[in-house]
Order: C-alpha cells, then structure tokens, then sequence
C-alpha cells in the first residue's frame, strides 16, 4: 500500500464519502470528576458504572385501586403491586440501543417511592441490567407510556445480549389507554401533551425527548454531568405523570354516569371502554354523551341495544338520530329491523329513501334496489 | 416438433443464408444414484410422490458434502434440480434437531417467493409442519413477529438481512441460536460493489450467529461464472468445496449464430434485430415451438413482443395441452410492471398458457417459468456468460432445445458472428469482490458495530491472522479475520469522529442512528416512478420504473408500452414520482437522444505517474434528455421530433483523469500521432482500462465508469474518465489511482498476449461509438487501428513495470487466453 490508512480515511472524508472527523478529541473517562458530580447530587454507587437514587414523594391525590380492579388490573390486584417505569434510550430502536437511565416508581402506603437507576459507562451495562432486573421482578403489573412497544422491547434486547431473560408479569400501557380517552379531547397522545391539557399541568424546563441521546453522549464523552440532570428530572416527570395519570383514569372509572369527571375526557370513550369490560354504568355514560349531542355515542349505544336485543330501545334511539342528526348509519339500522324483524319492506325503503346517494354508504342503491324488488314480489303474490 | 422445424430451417436457403455458424451440443445422459440411505423416509417419499425416484449425481454429492460440514457451491445449469440438492441436507437437518434453522438469500423478492411455493410444495407433500416464510419488505408487521418466533426455514434477500434482520438480532435469538445453514442462490450476482457489501454482512451475520451460539454452513449455487469456487471462498471467506459433476440429463443443443440478412449491400444495413427476431419466433411459435425471447431493453421487449402478436394475430394454437381452439398466446415480461402481473406471466408460462414470452435480463435469474424449448437473444448480451445464462433459459432434460444468437449491427455482435470459436471457447466472464474496499468496509464495520460491541481481543486475532496473509487464496486454510486487517484503524477513525466509544477494552457504538438505514447494499436508491393510467376520471397505477430510466422513457409525449398495449405521456412529475399516461393508438413509438456531460468539480491529488498526469477528484455526471425522435412500428422510419423539458440526472461521484498533457512522455508521444489515430487509441484505451481495472481493482465492470475526451475543454489534452458508477464514490477511483501503473501495464499485457490477430473484444474491444450500418472491415473491430498498432501505442502510453507482477496479473493471463475451460457453460460438463 503507497499511502496509509489515515491518508487514505482523509481522502474518503474529503469525498463526503465519510463522516468527517469531529474536531473533538475523544476524552478518557473523567470517572472520578463524573463520580463527585453524582455523589453531590445526591447518587450512589451500586456497581461500577451503576449509580441509583431515591426520592419520597406524595402519592398522586385519588390514587385508590377502586375500579381499575377488573377494568385495568387483574382482579385482587393491589397497586401496590404496580410498577410505574419509564426508560431513557441513546436511540430508538435495534441491537446498538441502549438503556443508560430507568425510572421506577412504587406505592408504599401513601407515598409514591420513586427510584432511578443510572449507567455512568457502556461496560456497567450487566450490572446495571442485573440490578434493574432484580427490583422489577418483585412486581407483578408494569404500569408505563408506551412501554409495551418502545421499553420493554429495548428492555429485552439489552438482557438478550447481556445473556439474561426476564418475563415480563402484565403491562398496563397508559399510551392505549390515553389514545381511547383523549384522542377526541387532546391535540395529540404524546405523554407532555396529555400532560398539559388533560392533568393541566405545565413542565419548566423539561427536555425535549429527541435531545436526550445527544446529552448523554456529550456526558460521555466529556466525563462531566453536563446537561444529564435535566434528563433525570425529565425521567423523574414522566414516572410521576404515570401514576397521576392512573390516579385519574381510577376517578373517570369511579365516577356515576351523571357525575362531572375530574378532568377533560371523551364520555363516549369512557362509556365505549365500560361497556367492552361488561360494566353497563357504560350505558347510561353514552347516553349522556348523546344528550350532550355526540352522534357517535348513539351509534355506539343502539349497537349495544341491538346487540342486547332490546329492539324497541334501539328503534326509539335510531329515530331520534335520524330525526336529530340525520344519520345515515340510524336509517340502514332501522331499515334492517324493518326489513328483517318487522318484515315491512315499504317501511324499510321509506327509512333510507332521503338518505339515498349519501356518500356515507356506497351500498344504499343495492339496498333500495333490493327492497323495491321484495316490494314488487310481494306485490306480485298479492 | 422442434426436431422437424430444425429440419425445415436447414432445408431453407433463405433462412440458411444467414446463418453463419450451426453448433451442435450432443445429448447427455442422466447420472442417477440412489437416495443416500441417510435420507429420513418422508422426504424420500416426498420426492417419489413429485415424481423424483433417484438423485443425481450432484444432487447426491451436495447432500453428503453439506452433511459433512462442509461449505459448498454448486454449479449446475438451469433446471438441474438445484433446489432440491440444497432443501434435501436443510430439511433433513431439520428432521433430526427440532430446533434447526436456515436462512435463505435470493437476490429478489420475486425469487425467495418462488423458493417458498417449492418448499411448501416439498414439506406438504412429505406432511412435514416446518414453518417456512419469506421474510421482506412486503411482508405485513403483524407476520413479522411470527416469523421471528416461529420460522424454521426463513427466506429472504441481502438487503432485507442487512436492514431488518441483523440490526435487530436479539429479536432473532431463537431463529439465530440454532441457525445451521445458510443457502445463497444466484451467487454470481453479487460481484463487484454489490458482493463486497455482501460479504460484509455475511461477515456480521456470522458474528451475530456466533453470538447467539450457531456456526452456519454456506450452501451458495451460481449459474455460469469464471471462477465460480474463487468467488464463493471469497464471499464466505471460508474453504467452499466446488460441485459441478452435473448429473442431470439434458436433451441435444442447437446453437445458432445468426447475422440478418443484408437489405443495402452497399452501405452494409442489415435487417433489424427485432424484425428478424420476430420472423423467427413467429415461425417457431407457429409450430408449437415453445420459445423465449430475450431483448436487450425493455423497450424493445415490448416492441417485440408486440411485433410477434401481430404477426401471429387471429392464428390458432392447436399445440396439445392448450386450452382449445385458443390463440398463440405471447407476453412481454421486464422489470416495471406489477407484481401481481409478473406471477400471472410466470404461471401462464408454466401451465402452457403462454406459448411465449419476450423478456429483458429480468428472467435471466431462476423464476420458475417451466419448460421452453427455444430461446431466441435478440442481440449479444455482452457477456458470454449471460449468453450461457440466456440460451440456458430454454432446454429440456429430454428432446431438442435450439438457442438462436441474432446479431445486432454493433461491431462486437459482428466480430461473435465472424468468429463462432470465440464464442464457443471462452470461458465466462469471473467475479470479484474486495470487501475491504475503505468505503464499503467503514459503511459495513458501523453496521456491525451497532449489531455487537468488538472486543480489543477480537481486534489483535483479527490484525495477527491478516499479518499472516491472505488465507482466502489458499484452500483449507484458516477462515480469514472477520473485517480485514485494518479494522483497528477504522475503529479509531470512528471513535475520533464521535460514533465510537472504546472504554474497558470493548468498542460500542455510541451514536443515535441506525446505521444499516443509511447503507444500501445497491447502487439505486431513490423511490420508483409509478406509472398512473387516467382513463375516464379515473386513476390506476399500471407499473412502475426507476427515475433515471423515466427520464428517458417517461417524457412527456413519450409512447410507453405495457404489455402490448400502448400508452402515452401525457406528464412526468418527477417531484410527486408520478407518471401519468393514457391509452394510445398511434403508428409510432419514441427514442430519447441523450446527452452526457462530465465536469470536475474537485481536484484532491494530482500528480505526474506511469508516464501521465494523474487527477483524483470530485466529478459531475450529467445524462440529459433533450428530444425525442418518433419511429414508425416496424420500419422504424423517422416521423419526426419532440422536445423533453426535464431536468438533468446529475450523479456526483469519485474520478481518477489520466491526463496527456504534450509535457507527459505518453502525452507527448500522442499529440504526434495522427489525429484518426490517436482518436482509435484514446477510445481503445478507455475500452481496456474498463475491462482490466476490475480484475486489479476487483470489482464488477458495472461498478466503474469511462468516458474518454479525445480534448478535455477543461483539461485542454486527451483524457480517459474513470469513475465510480456509485453515487458518491465506492473507493474505485482511489484505489485505481494506486494501481494505474500496473492497470496500464495490464492492458499492455493484455493486447500483446491475446492470440488473434488483427483484434478482438478480448483485445482491443468493440467501439464505442457504433459504426453506422454496421459494416466491419476485415482487418479488425476498431475500423481504424489494429492490435499491433493499440499494442505498439502501448508501448509508449504504459512503459513496462520493473516491480514484480501484482496480483491481478496472472489471473488477467488466464482471462487474456481465454483457454479455461468454461465451468457449467454450455450446460454440460
């Protein structure tokens, strides 16, 4: 070879063919300055590399197992068998993803007891995976934001290449949750979104998700905290934010069908949920949201009707959304019970004529079609 | 049936007349051997119900070579029963251990599907419930999880293994833990660029596998290749026993060289290949001749395919075992139309349906398209090892097949067609790869990186082993380091650039990126045009195509031709990648003109060597469309002109400019010369640098670029370009401009060793620029110049070398006599 690797690298780097090489030099581990940071800040060595810490905070205010037994936890669930956690990752996904930070949070009778598990360096990984591992499997429910997909799956990764398994009890994924509830009430489900609009909550200072792989990687390399306690008041935010959030979803589940939650949300999500679970205060909620003018939870109400056979409710309720609303979907409802169950084709065609070339269903020509023909057949044996 | 249209065509002195050249390949026998007693019995029974009472030879060698851990590549014509040489050891692996995986590579996704209907066929008929899936970018997200957990034979393609496979390979453990073989198919392709990635992710495939505990074997087949063991060892990097004892019976070969006549004697203007193609087909279709077309562009696939409709219009197919009274039914096959089509086609093949079919390379590869008893190259396919694969196409296990080689007028069909035993003798074209191209290995080492921390351990056996030499070379020996000698190096480079980070003797990957989202193992990248029919309101995507080729195929005003029926551009969005077109009627189809443009845009090291001046640099390459011409349907007359208002395609990339400055010895010796003189040896030179580069460099000839200036504007002397086909750069200019020494030297070697005489392709290469009409003189291919005058030019422009002989220059010898001996070639050993 004429010339040398470096010469080589350079000429590619020139040719964009590389990344450029950083102007910073790479940094030894600064352990012992990174180390008198930690311990100032009030962080304890538990491994090499694996630092933890406590806080004591207030439980969230209604947090009570109530009505999540069943409709949330399994049955005879305490929550002090709940886990809340949440994690902070150097990227999104893959085999090169790593956890440096977990935040868990547990009840110990009115307190919320939250603890957070830091990894300073990449060669404390297994101690810190060990050490994690060891204070989640004492719980049987992980309640997280999305953990189901994003957390527990990075989770596994990391203890698959560490050599270890893990089974993971039931996970209680507030994200699906948040998306039935606020979906129709937030601008979006995303955790500081929810936050702000249904708790009313507003965070100071908090550090946007997408900037957290950076700040570590910036730690790392320079050996010092830097920008890292933002990221653990973040992680420390969002743990806490599961169990208010739990909290107020237990509130909306207790509530009687004509009481005010304690916070914005989609009656008729609620009621839709309640109903699902074989909880018929879901019902009554429907109705209500109905009478406040939602036409989806009269659809979603005389479905349930139709569904219980109880016609005349159902019938009552689609001639009132086709008179109030004019719903299409109430129209072919209640021309179906007309055709089918009251066998009266002429009544049925007289519920989806106004409707007729209404986008909302492509197929009412067929059924009008279909019922004119019965009509003449009828006609014809008469 | 064929055996009677042979005799017909014989006995027809018009069709005689413009054969040049008849070759027959006798008949050969099957080889049969019995089932290896080893072999559990419901996949012998399973085999018997599909009507397969013995193995071949090979079949049979493969199944013991593979059981006896060995890696192995098999190299056996078309419709071998390749397949089942490689399913037979995988599933019976799996019959013994209940955990036992393998992993599939197939190029395309249209392949792996194809493997996947004829492994399903293999386990349902020997009631076997291993799952088998493919596994690529259409398969759905709720399968994906299953496969992960429950696949036991999983198919799938490189890009598809280095993007979702690896990266996420925890996910995999199950799959990985117990992963015992390996198969690649269609090894040949991957050369140059394309097999160095390959290697790579092999390499991180087989740390991964070893991670979780597996040590895969490599079952890797290759249709007709040069050097097919040399390529395999050097892809696995691991000792491959070579299996090429081919037992399969195959039926006699007729092998045509075919010149249409001449229709203007005077200025030497044959008949057009399409013309002529169609006639012949038509006449074999006509006789129940089950025939294959292969067409140089898909353009002319349709226009051919298209042509033989006509002429075979309103006819009836009395062929037995077609649905009846049916017409002869023809289809154009190529890259671009949709999927669901394509399986339609291949299937109207295989149930006789079809009686033909036109197709460009696209059917090259080993889509399952059944029985053909005919294949027609419509022009020489510019290697003789896809001439192999083509005529390979059609041929049975019993009875006649023909292969009909149709000349275009290019200098180098003419040259073929002149001399049949070029053709015949040569050995196919080889393959390499240099996985430890800086490009490709940096790009690959971040991949595996993200995949596994190394270890500093890792590192010194990796650097010791390399110190040893190059064990690849040399059978039986050692597996070679996995990423090459400098993987210290790199990992340094990528620490200081922040990507890295090296702590307790270990080097993680400390980035936020997924790095295999920002490799591609291929050179196209951008997203695809979808051709969109408007046609009473209505919309509906027809086909597709890749931007580049829509520039030229798309414009507006363009006709496009889709599956015989005729569309017209009505506007190309190149922004939305739409392309939107209605049905058309007309008597005319269209040819872009395009221009090509070269411009430096960096000059990064020059300097003066081997007798030249050297300029490594940045360049831009610019392909515009700036008309169309409009060609009457088969006579091909010129009805007029459009304008194409599109914006250029504009490829940045890595160049090497040797420069003949009047002040360079080369140079100077040059600008002496006569002005057509020089003009054939600047011409000549591109030619040869484009064809020895690679064997030094070891690449593909696709991956590199060539233009020459006979008067650079820029550079005000002559000058040969020689860029990486790779947007961006792959390393080749860099690495050429270390070797242009013995590059030149090469080329030298190469014109003075080759054994005809006034010149060849070998040699001094077809033209670039085709010679109107199409009329060669006797004296060579070049029209201006000789063998010895490129030779004695040669002298002068690459002075000998005093340094030893470098790698490269002895298997350029055995390529320059072309005395090998053909491995597969012909479909018979």
């Amino acid at each position: 070879m004429s010339r040398s690797l470096g010469e080589r690298l350079d000429v590619a780097a020139a040719a964009g063919g590389l990344a450029a090489a950083a102007t910073l030099p790479a940094a030894p581990v600064q352990a012992s300055r990174l180390a008198g940071e930690l311990e100032h800040a009030g962080w304890r060595a538990v491994a090499p590399f694996v630092y933890c810490r406590d806080s004591d905070l207030p439980s969230p205010t209604g947090l009570a197992a109530g009505r999540l037994q069943g409709h949330l936890l399994p049955d005879a669930c305490e929550l002090q068998q709940c886990l809340f956690w949440d994690t902070e990752t150097t990227g999104l996904a893959g085999a090169g993803t790593v956890i440096f930070l977990v935040g868990l949070g547990w009840l110990e009778g009115s307190r919320l007891r939250f603890h957070q598990v830091f990894v300073t360096d990449f060669p404390g990984e297994r101690a810190f995976l060990e050490y994690i591992r060891a204070i989640i499997s004492r719980y049987e429910v992980f309640v997280s934001y999305n953990g189901k997909a994003f957390d527990s799956t990075i989770l596994k990764t990391r203890l698959v290449l560490s050599g270890m398994t893990m089974a993971f009890g039931y996970q209680l994924d507030l994200l699906y949750l948040a998306r039935r509830f606020w979906r129709r009430v937030a601008d979006n489900c995303r955790l500081a979104t929810i936050e702000r609009q249904v708790l009313g909550l507003e965070r100071t200072g908090d550090v946007p998700g997408w900037m957290v792989p950076e700040i570590y990687f910036d730690s790392l390399r320079r050996g010092v905290l830097g920008e890292l306690p933002a990221v653990f008041r973040h992680n420390q935010e969002d743990v806490v934010t599961l169990a208010r959030l739990l909290a107020v979803v237990g509130q909306i589940l207790r509530c009687g069908p004509e009481e005010d939650r304690p916070v914005p949300v989609d009656l008729t999500a609620v009621g839709a949920f309640l109903l699902q679970r074989g909880d018929l205060a879901g019902s009554a909620l429907l109705r209500r949201a109905y009478g406040a003018g939602d036409a989806e939870a009269g659809r979603l109400l005389s479905l349930h009707l139709k569904r219980g056979g109880a016609w005349s409710d159902a019938v009552a309720l689609w001639e009132d959304m086709r008179l109030v609303h004019g719903s299409c979907f109430a129209a072919v409802e209640l021309s179906k019970f007309h055709e089918h169950r009251a066998r009266d084709p002429a009544a049925a065609l007289d519920c989806i004529a106004p409707f007729r070339g209404d986008p909302a269903d492509p197929d009412l020509e067929h059924r009008a079609a279909r019922l004119r023909a019965k009509l003449e057949r009828c006609a014809e044996r008469a | 049936m064929l055996d009677q249209v042979l005799a017909d065509l014989r006995a027809d002195p018009r069709f005689m007349g413009a054969v040049h050249h008849w070759q027959v390949l006798p008949a050969q026998s099957a080889r049969p051997v019995p089932f290896p007693r080893t072999v559990d019995p419901r996949l012998q029974g399973a085999c018997r119900r599909r009507g397969v009472a013995t193995l071949y030879t090979h079949q049979a060698h493969c199944y013991e070579r593979a059981r006896a851990g060995c890696n192995v590549v098999l190299v056996t014509p078309t419709a071998s029963g390749k397949t089942l040489a490689y399913n037979l050891p995988i599933l019976q692996g799996c019959l013994e251990d209940d955990a036992a995986t393998a992993l599939y590579l197939f190029p395309t996704k249209a392949l792996a599907q194809d493997q996947l209907h004829e492994l399903s066929a293999m386990l349902q008929a020997a009631n076997l419930p291993l799952p088998a899936f493919t596994f690529d970018g259409d398969t759905p997200g709720s399968l994906r999880s299953t496969v992960r957990a429950e696949g036991r034979l999983v198919i799938t393609n490189p890009d598809m293994l280095h993007t979702g496979v690896l990266p996420n390979h925890p996910k995999w453990a199950r799959f990985l833990r117990a992963l015992r073989f390996v198969v690649i198919d269609e090894l040949h392709t991957y050369r140059g660029i394309f097999g160095s990635h390959l290697t790579n992710v092999l390499r991180r495939l087989r740390r991964v596998a070893a991670f979780h505990g597996a040590r895969p074997r490599f079952l890797c087949c290759s249709a007709t290749i040069g050097n097919p063991r040399e390529l395999a060892q050097r892809i696995l990097e691991q000792p491959v026993e070579l299996i090429d004892d081919n037992g399969a019976p195959a039926g006699e070969r007729h092998f045509v060289l075919y010149n249409p006549p001449l229709v203007d004697r005077s200025q030497g203007i044959r008949r057009s290949v399409a013309l002529e193609a169609q006639a012949v087909a038509t006449r074999l279709l006509r006789h129940g001749v089950k025939t294959i077309v292969f067409a140089r562009s898909r353009g002319r696939t349709e226009l051919i395919a298209s042509y033989i409709r006509d002429a075979l219009a309103g006819e009836r197919d009395d062929r037995a075992g077609c649905a009846a009274g049916g017409s002869i039914r023809v289809a154009a096959y190529r890259g671009g139309y949709l999927p669901r089509e394509r399986r339609t086609i291949e299937h109207g093949l295989r149930a006789g349906e079809l009686a033909g079919v036109v197709a460009t390379t696209a059917l090259e590869l080993g889509i399952d398209i059944g029985d053909l008893d005919a294949s027609i190259l419509a022009g020489f396919p510019g290697t003789i090892a896809g001439s192999w694969q083509q005529a390979g196409r059609a041929g049975r296990r019993t009875g006649t097949s023909l292969s009909l080689l149709i000349a275009s007028a290019s200098p180098i069909d003419q040259f073929i067609i002149r001399h049949p035993q070029y053709f015949f003798e040569r050995s196919p074209e080889s393959g390499w790869v240099d996985p430890d191209n800086i490009y490709v290995l940096l790009d690959q080492l971040r991949c595996a990186l993200f995949e596994l921390p190394f270890a500093d351990a890792e590192l010194a056996a990796t650097e010791l082993a390399a110190a040893e030499g190059d064990p690849a070379a040399e059978p039986g020996a050692a597996p070679r380091p996995a990423f090459g000698p400098e993987v210290g190096a790199l990992l340094r480079h990528l620490e200081r650039s922040g990507t890295v980070r090296h702590a307790a003797g270990r080097w993680y990957w400390a980035d936020r990126s997924y790095p295999a989202e920002h490799v591609s193992l291929r050179t196209s990248g951008a997203a695809n045009v979808v051709i969109v029919e408007q046609r009473a309101g209505a919309r509906r995507a027809i086909g597709e195509m890749d931007l580049p080729s829509a520039k030229t195929l798309l414009h507006d005003g363009a006709v496009y031709l889709h599956r015989g029926a005729q569309f017209i551009v009505d506007r190309l969005e190149v922004a939305d990648r739409r392309c939107y077109v209605r049905r058309a009627d007309g008597n005319y189809f269209t040819e872009a003109v395009i221009q090509s443009e070269l411009k430096i845009l960096q000059r990064d090291r020059e300097r003066e060597g081997a007798g030249l001046h050297l300029l490594l640099g940045d360049i831009l390459l610019r392909r515009e469309a700036t008309k169309f011409r409009k060609l009457r349907f088969r006579t091909h007359e010129n009805l007029g002109h459009g304008e194409i208002d599109l914006p250029p395609e504009e490829m940045h990339t890595r160049a090497l400019v040797l420069c003949f400055p009047p002040a360079t010895a080369a140079g100077a010796w040059l600008a002496q010369c006569g002005a057509a003189q020089r003009s054939f040896i600047v011409d000549r030179l591109g030619v040869l640098v484009r064809n020895v580069a690679p064997v030094f460099l070891l690449c593909d000839p696709r991956d590199l670029g060539v233009a020459t200036r006979l008067r650079d504007p820029e550079l005000e002397c002559p000058a040969v370009y020689v860029y990486d086909a790779h947007p961006g750069g792959s390393g080749l200019a860099e690495g050429l401009h270390q070797r242009v020494a013995q590059v030149l030297a090469g080329c030298r070697e190469l014109v003075a060793a080759c054994e005809c005489v006034a010149g060849c392709p070998s040699c001094i290469g077809p033209p670039a620029a085709h010679a109107p009409g199409g009329a060669v003189p006797d004296r060579g291919l070049a029209g201006a110049g000789t063998r010895q005058e490129l030779l004695e030019a040669l002298q002068h422009l690459a002075p000998a070398l005093p340094e030893e002989r470098q790698r490269g220059a002895v298997q350029l010898d055995a390529a320059a006599s072309g005395k090998g001996t053909p491995v597969a070639a012909p479909g018979r050993s």
